[in-house]
């Protein structure tokens, strides 16, 4: 069995070997073998076929010299059937000869050759033909050698030859030739290296871009650049300044101060010095030191002899030259009030006053003079010890007795005098009061009053009532007969405001001093200077003093801002208040028919105040022309129409149209409206029944209704109500009010109030 | 002569007596009060208040009406029930609002 299975195996094997041997051999027997197999040829013969595709060349293969055939290829030249010993070469078909590298008469000679004298049939033995044979033969070779070269490379520009024989690229003629600075001369006859595609455009400081990118010809900066050469002039700066060709212009000394540094000089009255910045700084303002020098008691006086004390001047200073120098405007001495004061007599026989010796000198830096009593040797004067006197006092009632003489010191001097009075006799009680400043009213002089009533050897004697302060208050005493007066003044009544120079003061009085009297006292200056430019308003300043934060320098001929709470102008009117923001309103009234309404009055009101009021022109219209920036109310109103009323803004300097018309024209004021009521009123007019909507439920609810207003009710009949004015009749309930609680107490509190416009109990029940 | 005598009950009975006079009368004045109380919340220029210058404002009556009794209470920060009502000129009730437990034979206060 196995061996039967390897033997069908090996049969069928052996049968597909020779099936496959018996096909091998078929193929070099049928069609000449088809290459490759030995023998199918004849050593040396050539075979031609088709033509091939380029420039109309023949298929051709050789045999080899094995005998068998070679591969197909293009020969370069038209199959032409000739014999091996006559290596002939074929011609190209005729229609190629014009492409042929023969010159003309050549081609010509070949087709006649071609045509005329071999003919299709090649036959070198001919008589005929056979002369002609080298020269056919040597033109062929000739254009056939063009053939030959078909296809190979030519020129330098990667071209292969065409079947004419020339370059299908050609190279031109100066390729490889030097192309300016762009490289050398291409196939396409363009240069290897383009120039810079911004080439001649602008670049760096001035410069140019060249063939190959470079900026080329630069100026030295670019335009604006500034460069520092060093110190210059008052602080200056040496600088050059890059112009508009890049080169730098001259340089120049810039930022210079306005001195040298150390420099001394004046403003005004104030030195001023240059500081290390070449700026000036300001000084020392010399009218600081203006006032007087000197005086004082220079001197020891000696009573009785004027001395000489220093003076004093009043220098004003000024600045010159950069420091501060004065000049003297005034002096003052003292020494001629030097001397005696006091003395005097005194009413009766008894003490006399002293004199004194009062030497006056200046009061140190002041214009003022003062005194001193010290003096050397005696500065006080009195005779009274001289005096002579045998008076008696009997009760109240005084007589001076002869020989009577009372001495005393002249006044104002240091020599005695005397009287020599005759018997008198006086009763103190009824003796005339005195007053040491003569006058109830010399309030200004301190004084006293002296109401005699008892006496001495002396004389007569009595109270003194000196005059006194309280604060500002002079309690000032006069003599009134036998008795005095007394009376109070207030020193402030003396005060009263001046200028001095640009400032405005007031003459400050007190009550100062024993016995008091009113005195001027230091001034206080109470000018107005908003301004700060030491000017007050109230001494003839009118820039700018009352208003606070605006200076001369500021000030605005009109109220240039509304709305910065400044008086711009000084005026004394701020923002809004001042007329200059003052803006304007007109329009024109019209009533619901579009119709101007004449004669109305259009007035801008705040709250209940009308603020300005106009009438309407014939045409309805009306200008409120100047109105200051504020919210309004505009109402206008005719004796015809309901007034109407519009709110508005009225911003600074507008220009404001407010018209009444559309929805705001105005309507007749017995027009009638939705609710029945006329426009002017709130109250339900039957006469309204049909118009503008006004409806009532019938002619019964009309007459109820009238003269009743919108949600009132009213008896339609006895069994029905309606609410006016468009309601339908409603049936009364009748529900009589009674409560009580379900346990408890119940407590009533009742108020009677109106209730759609009829008297109503409010009734509050509470349970508890 | 009878010697007048009032017994331990009696006595009792007396004290008693007064007691609830004084109580009832307490209890009344209290009542008033808050009563008094409404009335003035009422007519006053109070948030709650319908009344204005004697005149109902029908509007402000209506969300009163609309208000819950509890919450009205509460905004009137009273203790005992209430009833508030509207009597025309004959008697009638045109509105009321309040606690059920005041209303009998027609009034019905709504809460």
């Amino acid at each position: 069995m196995e061996k039967k299975r390897i033997l069908v195996v090996l049969v069928i094997l052996f049968s597909l070997i020779i099936f496959l041997n018996e096909n091998a051999s078929a193929q070099c027997t049928v069609g000449g073998c088809g290459g490759g197999c030995a023998g199918e040829c004849t050593s040396g013969t050539s075979e031609f076929g088709g033509v091939c595709s380029a420039c109309g060349m023949t298929m051709r293969r050789d045999c080899d010299s094995g005998g068998a055939w070679g591969g197909w290829y293009c020969q370069p030249y038209k199959s032409i059937p000739i014999l091996v010993s006559q290596r002939f070469y074929d011609l190209p078909p005729l229609g190629d000869v014009s492409n042929s590298v023969l010159t003309s008469n050549e081609q010509a000679r070949l087709l006649y050759l071609r045509n005329s004298v071999i003919g299709d049939n090649y036959d070198s033995l001919d008589s005929k033909e056979y002369p002609s044979w080298a020269e056919y033969e040597s033109l062929a070779i000739k254009q056939q050698s063009t053939y030959g070269q078909y296809g190979q490379s030519c020129g330098l520009c990667g071209g292969t030859i065409k079947c004419d024989g020339t370059c299908s690229i050609p190279t031109p003629s100066n390729y490889g030739q030097p192309c300016g600075n762009q490289g050398t001369i291409q196939c396409d006859g363009t240069c290897s290296r383009p120039c810079d595609s911004r080439q001649g455009q602008a670049c760096g400081n001035c410069g140019t871009y060249d063939c190959l990118g470079n900026c080329i010809n630069q100026g030295l900066c670019f335009v604006g650049q500034t460069q520092n050469l060093g110190n210059c002039g008052n602080c200056g700066i040496l600088q050059q300044t890059c112009q508009g060709n890049c080169q730098y212009a001259p340089a120049q000394c810039i930022n210079q101060g306005p001195c040298s540094a150390g420099q001394v000089s004046c403003s005004g009255d104030t030195t001023i010095t240059c500081a290390g910045n070449c700026q000036w700084q300001t000084g020392q303002n010399c009218n600081t030191q203006d006032g007087w020098y000197g005086g004082g008691n220079t001197q020891t006086a000696t009573c009785g002899s004027v001395d000489n004390d220093a003076t004093s001047e009043f220098r004003n200073y000024g600045c010159s030259g950069g420091s501060c120098t004065y000049s003297v405007t005034q002096t003052a001495d003292c020494d001629g009030s030097d001397g005696w004061y006091g003395g005097g007599n005194s009413a009766g026989c008894g003490s006399d006053p002293n004199s004194v010796w009062n030497d006056y000198y200046v009061t140190t830096n002041t214009g003022s003079c003062t005194s001193t009593t010290t003096c050397s040797g005696t500065g006080s004067a009195n005779c009274d010890s001289n005096d002579v006197c045998n008076n008696k006092c009997e009760g109240t009632v005084f007589t001076s007795v002869p020989p009577m003489k009372d001495y005393y010191v002249v006044s104002n001097s240091n020599s005695c005098t005397s009287t020599t009075d005759t018997p008198s006799t006086e009763n103190c009680a009824t003796k005339a009061s005195t007053d040491s400043d003569n006058s109830p009213v010399a309030y200004t002089v301190p004084g006293s009053v002296t109401d005699y009533s008892a006496c001495t050897l002396g004389g007569c004697t009595g109270t003194a009532y000196s005059d006194s302060c309280s604060g500002t208050i002079l309690t000032e005493y006069g003599a009134s007969g036998s008795s005095f007066t007394s009376s109070a003044y207030e020193c402030q009544n003396f005060e009263s405001n001046y200028c001095s120079g640009d400032r405005y003061y007031r003459n400050e009085w007190a009550c100062t001093s024993s016995p008091g009297a009113c005195t001027d006292a230091a001034d206080t200056q109470i000018g107005t200077n908003a301004d700060g430019d030491l000017k007050d308003k109230e001494c003839g300043d009118s820039l700018c003093d009352n208003a606070p934060n605006v200076y001369d320098s500021t000030k605005t001929a009109t109220e240039t801002s509304c709305a910065d709470g400044l008086d711009n102008d000084c005026d004394g009117q701020v923002d809004c208040n001042d007329p200059d923001c003052n803006g304007s309103v007109a329009g024109t009234v019209k009533n619901a028919d579009n119709q101007s309404v004449s004669s109305a009055s259009v007035s801008a009101k705040k709250g209940f105040t009308t603020v300005a009021t106009s009438t309407t022109s014939q045409q309805g219209s009306y200008s409120i022309a100047s109105l200051s920036c504020d919210s309004y109310d505009l109402v206008a109103s005719h004796q015809d129409y309901a007034p109407r009323t519009q709110a508005f803004s009225l911003a600074p300097n507008q220009q404001l149209t407010i018209n009444f018309d559309g929805g705001n024209a105005l309507v007749f004021g017995t027009s009638c409206e939705q609710d029945c009521t006329f426009a002017a009123d709130n109250i339900i007019h039957a006469s309204c029944d049909g118009k503008n909507g006004c409806a009532f439920y019938d002619s019964i609810a009309k007459a109820a209704c009238d003269n009743s207003q919108p949600g009132w009710f009213r008896d339609y009949n006895e069994t029905h109500y309606v609410a006016c004015a468009s309601g339908a009749p409603q049936p009364k309930v009748e529900i009589e009010a009674s409560l009580s609680c379900e346990s408890g107490t119940l407590v009533k509190v009742t108020r009677i109030v109106i209730y759609n416009g009829e008297p109503v109990k409010l009734v509050v029940a509470a349970c508890g | 002569m009878p010697k007048f005598k009032i017994d331990e009950i009696t006595l009792v009975l007396i004290v008693a007596l007064i007691a609830m006079v004084v109580g009832v009368y307490n209890k009344t004045a209290k009542l008033e009060m808050e009563a008094g109380k409404i009335a003035e919340v009422i007519l006053d220029d109070h948030a709650i208040s319908f009344v204005n210058n004697g005149v109902i404002d029908g509007d402000k009556l209506s969300q009163i009406q609309n208000m819950d009794y509890n919450q009205f209470k509460d905004y009137l920060k009273v203790k005992n029930d209430f009833c508030i009502y509207i009597e025309d000129g004959n008697g009638n009730i045109l509105l009321a609002k309040g606690s059920s437990k005041l209303g009998r034979d027609g009034l019905y206060c709504r809460e």
